[in-house]
C-alpha cells in the first residue's frame, strides 16, 4: 500500500467524523429544550471523541482497531428512516438518527472495503467499518434498553 | 370423685421414733441409687435390718418443665413434653397433643389416630421391659435386665425406623403424627414382636418360676384395695387390687374401643402380683400391636393442617386429657386464655402418687433388703413426680 | 414353692450360647436409621436465610449469621442458619418448617473432638462430612408446618369479565384474609425488596389480629395509594417472600404469601370516614410552600408526605383529575376509580392543593414555579408514547396504546373496529388488548420475542389470554401499509390496515444478554386489523425543562441523586421519569424519599 493511499483513506474518515460533529451541533443549536440539547452534546462528544481517534491513528501511522464487528441487533435495518424537524425530536428520534447514521458509514466503509484492490487498504477499511458497527451497537443497545423496553 | 374419698392421712399414723436413743440409724438411699430408678431420695429409719419411718425426698429432678411450657408458643412445647418422663415420652406427646386439638377444635385423621395407638403401645411395651429389668435387678437378678434391656432396644429401633429418634420420639405432633410408616416397618414389627414374645417367655420361666423371687416379692407391699382410692391409685398397682381399672377402657381414646383386649386384674395385690401382670400387659401390648398392624389404613392423611406454628392461637379454655400409661393415669391439665402460648399446663404423672405418699406408707416394717424392690413394684419414673 | 422353682432359673445357661446382641464398635458400625435425626445439612444456596429455623427453635440453638461470599439480594437475607448444638434438641421442627425445603438432617449421630467450640457450625456452608448424606430425616410427604397454598381469592370469570369493566378480583373476605395473613412467618425479606420497604409483616400481622387501624397506619408510613397498590402493585414482595421459596404438601411450588390482596384488605375495610381515627394529621404550618409537578402517585406521595410535616403543598396537573396512568393507564377493571380517589381525597383532606388543567410549560413555566415557591417536585412521568418506527407508523389507524387507554377513562368511543392488533409485551400491551376485547374486538398480541421475556406481569398474561386474546410470539413488524383501493372499495368495510410482518427466531448473539429476535427471511405475513395498538413504551416529555432552568438532563432525564435532589439544589425529580422500574410503588418510594429530603432542605433554610 502507498503512504498517500493510507493518509487519503484516513483523511475520510476523518472527514466524515468531523461532519458527525457538525451535524449534531447544527441540530443541537436549533434544539428547542433543555433534553433535546443535553442528549444531542452527548452523542457530538461521541463523535469528537472518534475524531480525536483517527487523529491518533493518523498519528501513529496504523490503524490498529479490533476487526471484529459488534453484535447486529438488527434494528437499523427496521427503523423506519425518515427524519422529524429537529425541534420535535425525542429521545426516541435522536436514537434513531444515531443508529441510522453509524449504520450509513459502517456500510460505506464496507463498501470501500470490498472495492480495495490492496489487501492492506482493505483491511483498513474492514477494521474502520468494525469500528462503526460497535457505535451502532452501542445505540442499539441503547434503543433497546431505553425506548423498546415493552417491545 | 369426691375428696372424702381420699382422707387425709394424718401425720400422727407415722411413727416417731426417737433418734436420740441409740437405737436407730437414719439412711439415705438416693438420690442416685439404682433402686430408686431416678434422681430422689428415701430418708429412712431402720431399727436392725427393717424400716421403721421412710420419708420420700424430691426436688433433685425439677426442671420446671410447666412454667417453661407457658413461655414457649404451642408448638415448641411439642418437643419439651417428651422429656418429662424419659423412658415413656410417647405419652406426654399424646396428652399434650390431645388436649390442644379438643381446645382448638381440630379432627385428627383416622391414619394419625391408629399411628398413635401404635406407637403408645410401643412405649408401653418398651417402658415395662425397662420396668422389668429393675425389678428382676433389684432382687439380683441382673441377667433378667440384660435380656429385657435388649429387647428394650429392638423396639426402640424400631421407633428410630418410625420416628427418627430412639428416646424421644417427638412423633405425635398437634394434628397427626408426623410422618407415616415407612415401608416394609409393619412387618419389622412383627417380627420384633415375635422375639420379645419368646423373650417373654423365657423371663417368664426363669424370673416367676424362681424360688428367690418369689421368696422376697410375695407378701411384699401388700396393697389393701381400699387404698386405692384413698392414695389414688392408678394402673396396674390399682388392678394388682383387683380393681378392673384400664382408662383404654373407660375413657375409649384414640383407637382402643376398636381394639379386643380386656383389662388384667390380679388378686393378691403384693409387689410379686404386680410384677405378674406387668408381665401379662407385656402379652397383651404384643397382641394389641399385632392387632394394629392388622388394621392400620394403608392410605389416608396422617395429620390434619393446622394454622401457621408461629403464631398459633387457640380459643380460650381448659381441658385436662389423659390416657393410661404403664404406671396407670398420665394426665395433661391445659389452660388457655386464647394467646399463643399456654397459660398453665399441669402434667399428672401417677408416679407422684405411687412414689411419694404411698411409698412411704407400705415401707414401714420393710426389710431394709426389699426396699429397692418394693420401691420398683411400684412402677416409678421420678421425672414426672418433678417435671 | 415346688421343684421347678429350683430348677427353672438354671434355664439362664442355655443364653451362654447365644450370639450376643451388642455391637462391636469400632468394628462394627451402626448407621442412624433413614429418618434419624442427625447433625443438619442445609442445601446454601436454596435457603434464603429467613430465620423461620431460627423463630420456631424452642431452645434458641439457632442464630442466623451472615455468611462470606453469600451477599444478601433480594429475597435472600444472605444470613445462613448456624446450629449450635450444646443447645440443640435434636426435635427437627426447624425442618418441617423451612419454606424453601433447604433444611434436612443426616442419619450422622457420632461427632467425638476436644474442642467444644465445634459443636457450633453452619450446615452447608462449614463442610462436614455428613453434608452429602441421602439418609437422615427430611420431612415426609405431604407433611408441613407451613401453608404452601395461598388462600384463593375471588374473581370474576373469564367469561363474565371481557363484557364489562367491572373489577375483576373481587377482595378477600375477613375469614379468607385472616387465614392468609397466618401464612405469614414475618421473615421481612418482602421488606428489603420493596421500593418503599413497607413494614409488611407489620401491617400482616395487624391483618390477623383484626387491627385494623393500626394496620391502614402502617400502610401511610410509607405509602398513600393502599387503595391503589393494594390492586396494581407490581408486588416485587411478592417475589421475595420465603413462602413462596420451596414446595408445598402437593410438592408443587409453594404460592407466596398474598401481600398486595392483604394491604387491598386493610384499605377496603377502613371507610374514608374512618381514616382519621387512624392516620396522622399535618404538623403546624412551616410557612414554607412547595409545588408539585404531576398529580400522579409519585407526585402525590410526595404532596402528602410534605404536608404532613406543614408545609403548603400545590400540585399542578395538566389532566382534569389526579392519580396520572393509574387512572389515564389502568383500565378500571383491574383498578376502579372510587378505590383511587378514595387514596387522593386523603390526601387532599390534608390540605393539599391540586390544581387541575394546569400544565407546565404551557400556563406558566417551570422557572415562575421556582421563583414562587421555596421547592418543586417533578413528577411528570412519560406521557410520550414511542412510535413504532417501522415505514407506515404515521397511517390513521396506527394508535397509541395509552391514549386509547385514557380514551377508555374519559368514557370515550374508542372505535377500534373489530379486529385489533396490538404491538408490544408489556402492561400497556396487556391493559390496551384487554381493553379492546372489552370493547368487543378480536384481538392479536404482535411481540417480537418469546412470551417468556415478556416484560408484563405473567398473571396479566395470562389473564389476557384467558380472556380471548391471542398471543402471536416472535413477530417482528415489519411495516405498516393502506388497504389497496379495490379490498377498500366494499361498501361498509371499516378502514383499517394491513401490518407486515416477518416471523423471527431467537438467537443468542452475546453472552449474558437476552436472545436477539432474528427476522426468518421470506417467512413474512401480512394481516388486516381495523386498528393497530402500538404499546413499546413511552417516553418523557420534558420540553418544559428550559437549559436557563439549570437542571442537569442526561438522555432525556434529569439527573438526580439518590435523594431525588437534581442538579439544583430546591428542584427534585422522581417517579417514572428518572426511576428504572417504572411502577407505581417505585414512583411512591421516590416521592416519600424526596419529601423527606425537601423537608431538611427546607428546615435548614433559615427561619
Ligand atoms: C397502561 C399502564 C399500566 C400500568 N400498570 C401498572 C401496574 O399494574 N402496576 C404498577 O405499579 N404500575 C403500572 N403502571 C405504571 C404506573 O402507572 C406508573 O409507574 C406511575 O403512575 C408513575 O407515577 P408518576 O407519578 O411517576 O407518573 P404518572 O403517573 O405518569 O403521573 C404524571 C402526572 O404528571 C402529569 N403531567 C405530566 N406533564 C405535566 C406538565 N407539564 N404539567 C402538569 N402536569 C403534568 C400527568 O398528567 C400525570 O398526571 C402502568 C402504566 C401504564 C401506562
Ligand atoms: S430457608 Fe430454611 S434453613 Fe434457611 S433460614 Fe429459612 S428456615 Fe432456616
Ligand atoms: S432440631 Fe430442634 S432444637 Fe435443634 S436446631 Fe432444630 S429446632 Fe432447634
Amino acid at each position: 500500500m502507498k503512504h498517500d493511499e493510507f493518509a487519503a483513506a484516513l483523511a475520510f474518515a476523518l472527514e466524515r467524523e468531523q461532519a458527525a460533529v457538525a451535524f449534531y451541533a447544527d441540530l443541537e443549536s436549533r434544539a428547542a429544550f433543555a433534553a433535546q440539547k443535553a442528549t444531542l452534546a452527548e452523542f457530538r462528544l461521541m463523535e469528537e471523541g472518534h475524531v480525536a481517534l483517527v487523529r491518533s491513528l493518523q498519528a501513529r501511522g496504523e490503524v490498529n482497531l479490533s476487526a471484529t464487528a459488534a453484535v447486529d441487533l438488527g434494528l437499523a435495518r427496521q427503523l423506519a428512516a425518515d427524519e422529524p424537524p429537529p425541534a420535535e425530536l425525542d429521545f426516541q428520534q435522536i436514537l434513531k438518527l444515531a443508529i441510522k447514521k453509524e449504520e450509513r458509514s459502517g456500510d460505506l466503509y464496507g463498501q470501500l472495503a470490498a472495492a480495495a484492490l490492496d489487501p492492506e487498504l482493505r483491511e483498513i477499511f474492514g477494521r474502520l467499518a468494525a469500528e462503526e458497527s460497535r457505535h451502532r451497537h452501542y445505540f442499539e443497545a441503547l434503543y433497546e434498553s431505553e425506548v423498546a423496553r415493552d417491545n | 370423685m369426691s375428696r372424702a374419698k381420699a382422707p387425709y392421712i394424718a401425720p400422727a399414723e407415722r411413727a416417731a421414733p426417737d433418734l436420740d436413743s441409740g437405737k436407730y440409724l437414719v439412711m439415705w438411699q438416693g438420690p442416685n441409687h439404682p433402686g430408686i430408678t431416678g434422681n430422689m431420695s428415701l430418708r429412712l429409719v431402720i431399727e436392725g435390718d427393717s424400716v421403721v419411718d421412710c420419708e420420700t425426698h424430691v426436688g433433685y429432678l425439677h426442671r420446671g418443665f410447666e412454667k417453661l411450657m407457658e413461655r414457649r408458643l404451642w408448638m415448641q412445647n411439642f418437643p419439651l413434653v417428651c422429656r418429662i418422663a424419659v423412658p415413656e415420652p410417647d405419652f406426654n406427646e399424646y396428652c399434650y397433643a390431645a388436649a390442644l386439638e379438643e381446645l382448638a377444635g381440630i379432627e385428627v385423621p383416622d391414619k394419625a389416630v391408629w399411628l398413635r395407638t401404635l406407637s403408645l403401645e410401643m412405649i408401653r411395651l418398651a417402658s415395662f421391659l425397662m420396668w422389668i429389668g429393675g425389678q428382676a435387678g433389684a432382687f439380683g437378678h441382673g441377667t433378667i435386665a440384660q435380656w429385657s434391656v435388649t429387647m428394650r432396644d429392638y423396639v426402640l429401633d424400631l421407633f428410630e425406623e418410625l420416628t427418627g429418634g430412639r428416646i424421644y420420639h417427638m412423633y405425635i405432633i398437634p394434628g397427626g403424627v408426623r410422618g407415616d410408616v415407612p415401608a416394609g416397618f409393619l412387618r419389622r414389627v412383627l417380627e420384633t414382636m415375635d422375639t420379645v414374645r419368646k423373650n417373654l417367655d423365657d423371663i417368664e420361666l426363669v424370673m416367676f418360676h424362681n424360688v428367690v423371687y418369689k421368696m422376697r416379692a410375695q407378701g411384699l407391699g401388700y396393697i389393701p384395695p381400699d387404698w386405692v382410692d384413698q392414695y389414688g391409685i392408678t394402673g396396674p398397682n390399682a388392678r394388682a387390687a383387683g380393681l378392673p381399672r384400664d382408662l383404654r377402657k373407660d375413657l375409649g381414646y384414640l383407637a382402643y374401643p376398636r381394639l379386643s383386649f380386656e383389662p388384667i386384674v390380679g388378686t393378691v395385690s403384693d409387689a410379686f402380683e404386680r410384677s405378674r401382670l406387668r408381665l401379662l400387659e407385656m402379652y397383651q401390648s404384643i397382641d394389641l400391636i399385632r392387632q394394629i398392624v392388622d388394621m392400620l389404613p394403608a392410605r389416608g392423611a396422617f395429620r390434619a393442617k393446622l394454622p401457621n406454628p408461629l403464631h398459633w392461637k387457640i380459643p380460650a379454655g381448659e381441658t385436662y386429657v389423659a390416657a393410661e400409661c404403664t404406671r396407670g393415669e398420665y394426665g395433661f391439665y391445659v389452660v388457655s386464655d386464647g394467646g399463643d402460648k399456654p397459660r398453665r399446663v399441669a402434667v399428672r404423672g401417677p408416679s407422684y402418687t405411687h412414689g411419694v405418699a404411698l411409698m412411704e406408707r407400705l415401707a414401714r416394717g420393710v426389710n431394709i433388703a426389699d426396699v429397692a424392690g418394693l420401691m420398683v413394684s411400684l412402677h416409678t419414673y421420678p421425672p414426672e413426680i418433678e417435671r | 414353692m415346688n421343684i421347678k422353682d429350683f430348677i427353672a432359673p438354671f434355664a439362664v445357661w442355655k443364653r451362654a450360647f447365644e450370639k450376643p446382641f451388642t455391637v462391636r464398635k469400632p468394628i462394627d458400625e451402626r448407621p442412624g436409621a433413614p429418618r434419624y435425626r442427625g447433625f443438619h445439612i442445609n442445601d446454601a444456596k436454596a435457603c434464603v436465610g429467613c430465620g423461620s429455623c431460627e423463630a420456631i427453635c424452642m431452645n434458641q440453638a439457632i442464630d442466623l449469621v451472615p455468611v462470606a461470599g453469600l451477599p444478601a439480594k433480594e429475597g435472600d437475607s444472605g444470613l445462613r442458619p448456624r446450629v449450635d448444638y450444646g443447645r440443640c434438641c435434636w426435635c427437627a421442627l426447624c425442618v418441617d418448617i423451612c419454606p424453601s425445603g433447604s433444611l434436612g438432617m443426616s442419619n450422622e449421630y457420632v461427632w467425638v473432638d476436644a474442642d467444644p467450640e465445634v459443636f457450633r457450625y453452619t450446615p452447608g456452608v462449614e463442610a462436614k462430612p455428613w453434608d452429602k448424606s441421602e439418609l437422615g430425616y427430611r420431612r415426609a410427604e405431604g407433611y408441613r408446618l407451613l401453608d404452601g397454598q395461598r388462600v384463593a381469592m375471588p374473581e370474576l370469570d373469564h367469561q363474565a369479565a371481557v363484557q364489562s369493566f367491572l373489577e375483576l378480583v373481587r377482595g378477600y373476605s375477613r375469614q379468607q384474609a385472616e387465614r392468609e395473613a397466618d401464612r405469614c412467618v414475618a421473615c421481612g425479606l418482602c421488606v428489603a425488596s420493596c421500593p418503599a420497604h413497607m413494614d409488611i409483616p407489620g401491617y400482616i400481622k395487624a391483618v390477623r389480629d383484626g387491627q385494623l387501624d393500626e394496620g391502614l397506619n402502617l400502610l401511610y408510613e410509607t405509602n398513600p395509594f393502599p387503595e391503589a397498590c393494594g390492586r396494581i402493585c407490581t408486588h416485587r414482595c411478592e417475589a421475595a417472600c420465603s413462602i413462596g421459596a420451596g414446595t408445598g404438601a402437593d410438592g408443587e411450588p409453594a404460592d407466596p404469601v398474598a401481600i398486595r390482596w392483604l394491604k387491598r384488605y386493610i384499605a377496603d375495610q377502613v371507610e374514608l370516614a374512618d381514616y382519621g381515627r387512624a392516620l396522622p394529621r399535618a404538623e403546624p404550618d412551616s410557612g414554607r410552600r412547595v409545588a408539585v409537578v404531576g398529580a400522579g402517585p409519585g407526585g402525590l406521595a410526595a404532596a402528602y408526605y410534605l404536608r404532613l410535616q406543614g408545609h403548603a403543598v400545590t400540585v399542578l396537573e395538566k389532566d382534569e383529575a389526579g392519580g396520572g396512568m393509574l387512572r389515564y393507564g389502568i383500565p378500571e377493571y383491574r383498578l376502579p376509580y372510587p378505590a383511587l380517589d378514595k387514596d387522593i381525597a386523603w390526601i387532599q383532606s390534608l390540605g393539599v392543593d391540586i390544581r387541575y388543567g394546569t400544565a407546565v410549560g404551557v400556563d406558566l413555566s417551570l422557572a415562575d414555579l421556582a421563583a414562587s415557591h421555596d421547592a418543586v417536585y417533578l413528577s411528570t412521568g412519560l406521557p410520550a408514547p414511542y412510535r413504532l418506527d417501522v415505514p407506515g407508523d404515521d397511517h390513521p389507524r396506527v394508535l397509541d396504546g395509552v391514549a386509547v387507554l385514557a380514551a377508555a377513562t374519559r368514557g370515550q368511543s374508542l372505535g377500534l373496529g373489530k379486529t385489533v392488533a396490538v404491538v408490544g409485551g408489556g402492561n400497556v400491551a396487556m391493559d390496551a388488548a384487554r381493553t379492546a376485547l372489552r370493547a368487543g374486538c378480536a384481538v392479536d398480541i404482535l411481540y417480537r420475542r418469546r412470551e417468556a421475556d415478556m416484560p408484563a406481569d405473567p398473571d396479566e398474561i395470562r389473564e389476557a389470554k384467558a380472556e380471548g386474546a391471542r398471543l402471536v410470539e416472535k413477530a417482528i413488524p415489519l411495516e405498516v401499509k393502506a388497504i389497496p383501493l379495490e379490498v377498500k372499495a366494499i361498501p361498509g368495510d371499516p378502514a383499517g390496515a394491513l401490518v407486515a410482518w416477518n416471523e423471527a427466531r431467537m438467537v443468542q448473539k452475546e453472552d449474558g444478554q437476552r436472545p436477539v429476535p432474528e427476522p426468518i427471511p421470506g417467512a413474512v405475513h401480512e394481516d388486516r386489523y381495523d386498528s393497530i395498538i402500538a404499546a413499546i413504551g413511552q417516553g418523557p416529555d420534558l420540553a418544559f425543562v428550559a437549559e436557563s432552568d439549570g437542571i442537569e438532563i442526561r438522555r432525556f432525564k434529569p439527573v438526580v441523586a439518590s435523594d431525588g435532589r437534581t442538579s439544583r439544589a430546591t428542584i427534585f425529580a422522581g417517579g417514572d421519569l428518572t426511576n428504572e422500574r417504572k411502577d407505581a410503588i417505585s414512583a411512591i418510594a421516590d416521592g416519600h424519599r424526596a419529601a423527606l429530603a425537601m423537608d431538611r432542605l427546607l428546615r435548614a433554610k433559615g427561619n
